[in-house]
């Protein structure tokens, strides 16, 4: 019957109060909510998570050593791939739920900073895109065989020009499923973000449920196209883009 | 080999000393949200001078339970929002400036920890004020009164408390009315209710009419209201109804940090003041007035002061 609000609540979210926009952070993020909502947390915490996780991967990556390093960079080298392996190990071993909740309960007690839920949400995933990132850039890196890198320096090539000329874009290559993967699984496990009240689609979805519980069923199907659309649309995407690679390699 | 490893060890002995690992290697994200000003740690002296300083006041804000604080048709409306709106006007006086609002989301989990933390100066979540939830934070005077009865389907024949003896009843999850219920029951020597902990009220008036639950107990306002908005009619006649018993009775305080009286001075008077302008009785009528949903007399009920002046 009010089937119209009902689906600009899970699109776009309720215009909430004048009164609960925090004044310190973009009002463009709080008053946005549903599936709008979802899909701004999902890009800037790829954006974030991506710079994080290039750098943590990087920082991980098993490359084959240079020989004639100075006793400092290699010290400064093997401290700093100690510090992205504790972080990253410290944070895939715990839950998503658990994160979401970490980064939503500890801040105010531990820091004294009261953050607003969107940014609970941009920060939790950011964490967890660049983690498991890292894992995808360091794996795309050891699929690069070593005997390149010898080639490279027969022919000359210095290390800047060879990393980005050659072993960035095998590497990429290498990686490009497990990224398409990594954003579609971000973008689903957003979801989660509804346990602390961040106006996302599926909190939208259980207020509005909870107000008109006849039309739970209605809400549930918005809810499913909401989020089977836009991950089959970027899986199809990748796969196309796939094929056509795959053509031109075996032509 | 022995060089490498003691010069790791120093650059790891170095980098630990740094505040920590997360902030290291999140700095993307805490540049961020630093950049857009934080707010300090909530300050040792009271909650006023807070508030006079920053000219705003946090109040944590129920979201789910009709009439208090709910959306209805995508608005976010209550009692407690009109409330505390009309009620931060004047406490002008008090603080010595205009100050605005900020509305901060709690939850029944929440109500009472971000108060003792300070995450918020005032929270106004239909909190029911008992001696347990007084050893943690503190409570206004009373601003709204009810009591707490079972409701249950009308086609089942007339109840009242005493039929539930055994039977399964309904609850909210963190709210008082389980412990209440409880104590009702022993002291009168009935068999003990089974308990059923449902999210929302609006989940357990729907259990209820499923038939999974033999009634649904909490804050009789609250039930009926939901019931109501759920498209249900409530009273003798209708779908469902309360028993004409209550089990409890329940105050409703805005909840206040603990031994804070400057503070808590501050929003007494406030509700003073709201009852002595006339503006109180104006939006209890809005709400708990004859033609409401759930019309709640107000009988001898008073916020007025004793003696003003």
């Amino acid at each position: 019957m009010n089937w119209e609000t009902h689906l600009r609540g899970l699109m776009l979210g309720y215009p909430p109060l004048p009164e609960s926009v925090n004044r310190d952070y973009p009002a463009f993020l709080q008053t946005t909510g549903g599936l709008a909502l979802t899909l701004l947390i999902t890009f800037f915490s790829l954006i974030f998570g991506g710079a994080l996780g290039t750098l943590l991967g990087l920082l991980r990556r098993d490359a084959p050593k240079e020989t004639r390093r100075t006793l400092l960079r290699r010290g400064v080298e093997g401290g700093a791939r100690l510090l992205a392996n504790g972080f990253v190990e410290g944070v895939r071993g715990l839950p998503i739920m658990l994160l979401v909740l970490l980064c939503y309960y500890l801040p105010y007690p531990v820091l004294g900073v009261r953050i607003p839920p969107f940014l609970v949400g941009i920060f939790a995933f950011s964490l967890y895109t660049g983690v498991y990132l890292s894992e995808i850039v360091r794996s795309g890196f050891r699929s690069i065989d070593p005997g390149l890198r010898y080639a490279g320096r027969t022919l000359g090539l210095p290390p800047r020009i060879f990393f980005f000329k050659v072993e960035l874009p095998l590497a990429l290559r290498a990686m490009k499923p497990d990224l398409i993967n990594l954003a579609i699984t971000v973008f689903k496990d957003t979801s989660t973000l509804a346990m602390v009240g961040v106006a996302e689609i599926t909190y939208i979805g259980r207020q509005t449920m909870a107000a008109h519980p006849k039309d739970y069923a209605l809400v549930l199907g918005v809810i499913l196209i909401s989020y089977w659309v836009p991950a089959t649309l970027l899986s199809l995407f990748a796969s196309r883009t796939e094929k056509a690679r795959f053509k031109m390699e075996t032509l | 080999m022995k060089n490498w490893f003691i010069l790791t060890l120093a650059a790891v002995m170095v980098l630990g000393c740094q505040p920590a690992a997360k902030e290291e290697t999140g700095s993307t994200e805490t540049s961020t949200t630093a950049s857009h000003g934080s707010e300090t740690k909530a300050p040792s002296g009271s909650v006023l001078d807070k508030v006079k300083s920053s000219g705003k006041v946090l109040i944590g804000i129920g979201q789910d339970a009709a009439p208090f604080g709910y959306r209805d048709n995508n608005e976010l409306v209550g009692f407690e929002f009109d409330l505390t709106r009309a009620m931060v006007k004047h406490l002008k006086d008090y603080v010595g400036k205009d100050v605005e609002i900020e509305f901060v989301p709690v939850t029944d989990e929440t109500r009472i920890s971000w108060v003792q933390s300070g995450e918020v100066d005032l929270s106004a979540c239909h909190t029911n004020n008992t001696r347990k939830r007084d050893e943690n934070i503190d409570f206004s005077i009373p601003y709204f009164w009810d009591g707490k009865s079972v409701m249950y389907r009308v086609k089942d024949g007339p109840k009242d408390l005493k039929d539930f003896a055994g039977k399964t009843i309904g609850i909210k999850r963190s709210s008082s009315s389980e412990g209440e219920i409880k104590a009702y029951f022993e002291k009168q020597g009935w068999a003990a209710p089974v308990l059923k902990q449902y999210d929302n009220h609006a989940a357990g008036i729907q259990a209820l009419m499923d038939g999974q639950v033999d009634g649904f107990t909490d804050d009789s306002a609250i039930i009926i209201n939901t019931a109501v908005l759920a498209g249900n009619k409530v009273g003798a006649t209708g779908d469902l109804v309360t028993t004409p018993t209550k089990y409890s009775n329940a105050y409703f305080g805005l909840g206040v940090r603990e031994n804070d009286s400057d503070w808590r001075d501050a929003v007494n008077y406030a509700l003073h003041d709201l009852w002595l302008s006339g503006e109180y009785q104006q939006i209890y009528e809005k709400w708990f007035g004859p033609n409401s949903n759930c019309p709640v007399p107000l009988g001898n009920n008073r916020m007025e002061p004793f003696v003003k002046g």
